[in-house]
């Protein structure tokens, strides 16, 4: 007992009363039935029409719910349609109930390894190769569901015979498994932001349409504290002007300009900053004799870490983590506005210490500083779900890499063992945080170095867009041969 | 004058058997795609012969009638002809006195019985056998209260709650009738447990009374055959995860998600 549909009255059908071995005519020339049309069926609002299955691009990742208001037959994997036919010759008897046999042909290019729901059939993915429908009585068949595959360039036709061995009658044009996406861009006002022409180019290699969205600006007297900084703040040899930075200390103010949009169900939002720092904590205690009110530059282990450094105001909260001063027997603490960051300094871990008010004159009585300032972190890019931060500084090419890099992870790449899209096996070139990086990455043409942080040997060069590191003179701007089926193969209906 | 021998001929109709053959395995995919493409095709093409054979035994050679007695195959089971859950199909299948004559009559009458049964028993849209289906699922997971002296007179009632218009279209005689066959049945092979007497009942009144050895579901003798000699109650466990499984794929195939 599964799903069936009604049992046929034994008398419709071509020869129904005729013997199944005839070896003369099965049924006669009367009998006989052609297809005389092929239609597409759209299903919107309740209503149904038809329109010529000429085929096309094809978009699966998209489902058309979620656009109720407009009729999108080319979004989902399921093509629907129906045939008409009519008696061969003059005939007068009822055209209900004869069979239609449906087939598809692929095309030559096709993946030929899909198992499963993945793969074409009729009524279900993976489902039967072939199909039948009844035709009721003005000749026109129940319709047929054809779901695509979902690998990202596979073609299709479909066609409707009289043929029970499934040959000839009438074909659909072509149909392109595609995907598309969107993506909106949140930048300043003052930032200018090119269009990522590489990363739409890289999608469309495997079969993804990459298409812009509205824009969304923002003033720097609108933003959150922490955003605007300037430029030799956050950067060595940095412009005064004004630059963006965005990170964990005020990402949300900015996810927060994301539009929904229900005719771009699957959308990505570009964040677009100058600098991406995130707070990371207080540096070691510094503890330093001053001879003298205004130091030298004073120069703070942050971690060791090469990627960081103090600005003023802090990133969130206050800069000086733990301060205080003593000498001449007195001791005062020492606050934000104590510390000086001033343009030009050797380093962005480096500043000076004006001391207060009420502190005995160093130049007579040596005064002890201890000092620990928070500090932050700079980075590339991240992404969280839809959400992408994404850091621009005039580089295109670094800038394409990480706007496809981050999209990528988005829609599931590089994907770890096990996470793969059936029936592809393990990626060979995926590696985690052990080689660099923090994710799921591609080691396509890197090398391992020895890093005194990686015990496991960290990735160098790699050209593959899911490389850890942006890699502008070795990118390739394209998601590697190993990446591209995997790409393909992957369902982008959603970023996760 | 170009002569065909009788060689040639029974070639050719050879031929044409197979071609119908073929034609059939299309037909029936379309018919219940779910329950078809769980089989090899090679068992598809069991299945559809092992029907025309019984269709011919039956006087059934035209394919109008042989197309109706495959789908029937498919809905009830490729024993349906001898089950006396399907009382109607035997009698109309023997009446063949004058077969020439009378196979399409025949094969109209057998056709509005099974839509009489259909609308009956299995409801509108399937809404009976759906809901029967759910409550034979929570059955099979319930402790058994009801030893194997008691199981004709327990398995009635149950049957009853849980499918109550197939046991009013049966009747309780043929309903025990039925339940009897499973329970010889189990003992045959040996899963002579409550529980396996339960499941072989079920599984004859859920596919049919042959559902043991019937080319549709090559996954009942697959799994009785394996360790025969092993205790009945551990191959009452094996046949008992099998048959979830397949309960939950024929609730899927009526679009239906069944949480554990």
């Amino acid at each position: 007992m599964t799903q069936k549909k009604k049992p046929s009255s034994p008398a419709t059908g071509i020869g129904a009363d005729t013997p199944c071995n005839n070896t003369e005519t099965t049924y006669s020339l009367q009998d006989k039935i052609k297809i005389v049309e092929l239609v597409e069926v759209v299903v919107h609002a309740g209503k149904e029409t038809t329109q010529a299955a000429g085929g096309r691009k094809q978009y699966i990742n998209l489902d058309a719910s979620s656009d109720p208001g407009t009729p999108h037959p080319e979004f989902g994997r399921i093509i629907r349609l129906k045939a008409r036919v009519e008696w061969a010759t003059a005939n007068v008897k009822s055209l209900s109930g004869q069979t239609v046999y449906w087939y598809s042909e692929p095309g030559g290019s096709n993946c030929a390894k899909l198992t499963g729901g993945v793969k074409e059939g009729f009524g279900s993915g993976g489902g039967a190769k072939t199909s039948t429908a009844s035709t009721d009585e003005k000749g026109w068949t129940s319709t047929v569901q054809f779901y695509l595959s979902r690998y990202g360039g596979d073609t299709f036709m479909v066609a409707a015979t009289e043929d029970a061995a499934c040959k000839g009658g009438l074909k659909t044009g072509t149909y392109e498994v595609w995907r598309k996406f969107w993506y909106q861009v949140t930048r300043a006002s003052s930032h200018t932001v090119p269009a990522p022409e590489k990363s739409v180019a890289a999608y469309k290699k495997v079969y993804a349409e990459m298409l812009a969205a509205a824009e969304v600006e923002f003033a720097q007297k609108d933003a959150p504290a922490g955003t605007f900084y300037p430029g030799w703040m956050v950067a060595q040899g940095g412009p005064d002007a004004s630059e963006s930075v965005i990170g964990g200390h005020n990402w949300e103010s900015f996810c927060k300009k994301f539009k929904e949009e229900k005719d771009k169900p699957v959308k990505g939002h570009l964040i677009i900053c100058q600098h991406q720092w995130d707070p990371a904590g207080a540096s070691a205690l510094l503890t330093v004799v001053l001879n003298k009110k205004k130091s030298d530059e004073l120069t703070f282990n942050l971690g060791g870490a090469w990627n960081a450094g103090i600005v003023k105001p802090a990133l969130s909260g206050k800069l000086v983590s733990a301060g205080v001063w003593s000498g001449d027997g007195k001791t005062g603490a020492l606050s934000d506005a104590d510390i000086l960051i001033e343009k030009g300094r050797s380093a962005l871990n480096v500043v000076k210490v004006l001391l207060p008010a009420g502190t005995p004159d160093p130049t007579k009585t040596p005064v002890t500083v201890k000092l620990k300032l928070n500090y932050g972190k700079f980075y590339a890019g991240e992404s969280n779900k839809h959400h992408m931060l994404i850091v621009y500084n005039g580089a295109e090419k670094n800038f394409n890499q990480m706007v496809a890099h981050e999209f990528g992870h988005g829609f599931g790449q590089t994907p770890r063992k096990g996470a793969q899209p059936s029936p592809l096996p393990q990626h060979p070139k995926q590696y985690d945080n052990e080689h660099g990086g923090v994710g799921s990455h591609c080691s396509t043409d890197a090398t391992l170095v020895t890093d005194p942080n990686y015990p496991k040997k960290r990735y160098q060069n790699g050209t593959c867009i899911m490389f850890h590191q942006v890699n502008p003179s070795g990118c390739k701007q394209e998601f590697c041969a190993t990446c591209e089926p995997y790409l393909r193969l992957q369902d982008f209906s959603s970023l996760a | 004058m170009l002569v065909i021998g009788k060689g040639q001929l029974d070639q050719l109709r050879q031929a044409t058997k197979l071609r119908y053959e073929d034609e059939m395995i299309v037909h029936l995919a379309g018919f219940s795609p779910r329950l078809f493409k769980t089989l090899e095709e090679v068992q598809q093409r069991g299945v559809v012969r092992f029907g025309m054979d019984r269709a011919e035994a039956h006087g059934f050679t035209f394919r109008g009638p042989v197309r109706l007695y495959l789908e029937l195959t498919l809905l009830f089971g490729s024993h349906f002809d001898t089950d006396p859950q399907y009382p109607w199909a035997g009698q109309v299948l023997a009446e063949q006195e004058e077969p020439e004559l009378l196979q399409m009559d025949r094969a109209e009458l057998l056709y509005q019985k099974a839509m009489e049964y259909q609308e009956q028993v299995s409801g509108p849209d399937d809404v009976h056998a759906i809901e029967a289906l759910h409550n034979i699922r929570k059955f099979t997971q319930l402790p058994l209260t009801m030893s194997l002296d008691t199981f004709l007179q327990d398995m009635v009632l149950e049957v009853v709650r849980m499918y109550p218009k197939k046991a009013i279209y049966l009747g309780r005689e043929r309903l025990e009738m039925v339940l009897r066959q499973g329970m010889d049945k189990a003992k045959d092979l040996h899963v002579l447990t409550v529980r396996g007497a339960v499941l072989v009942s079920l599984l004859m009144l859920t596919f049919g009374h042959g559902c043991t050895e019937d080319p549709l579901y090559p996954w009942i003798a697959a799994t009785l055959s394996k360790n025969p000699q092993a205790d009945p109650e551990v191959r009452g466990n094996h046949l008992e995860k099998k048959v979830m499984i397949w309960l939950d794929h024929v609730l899927a195939s009526f679009g239906v998600k069944e949480s554990a």
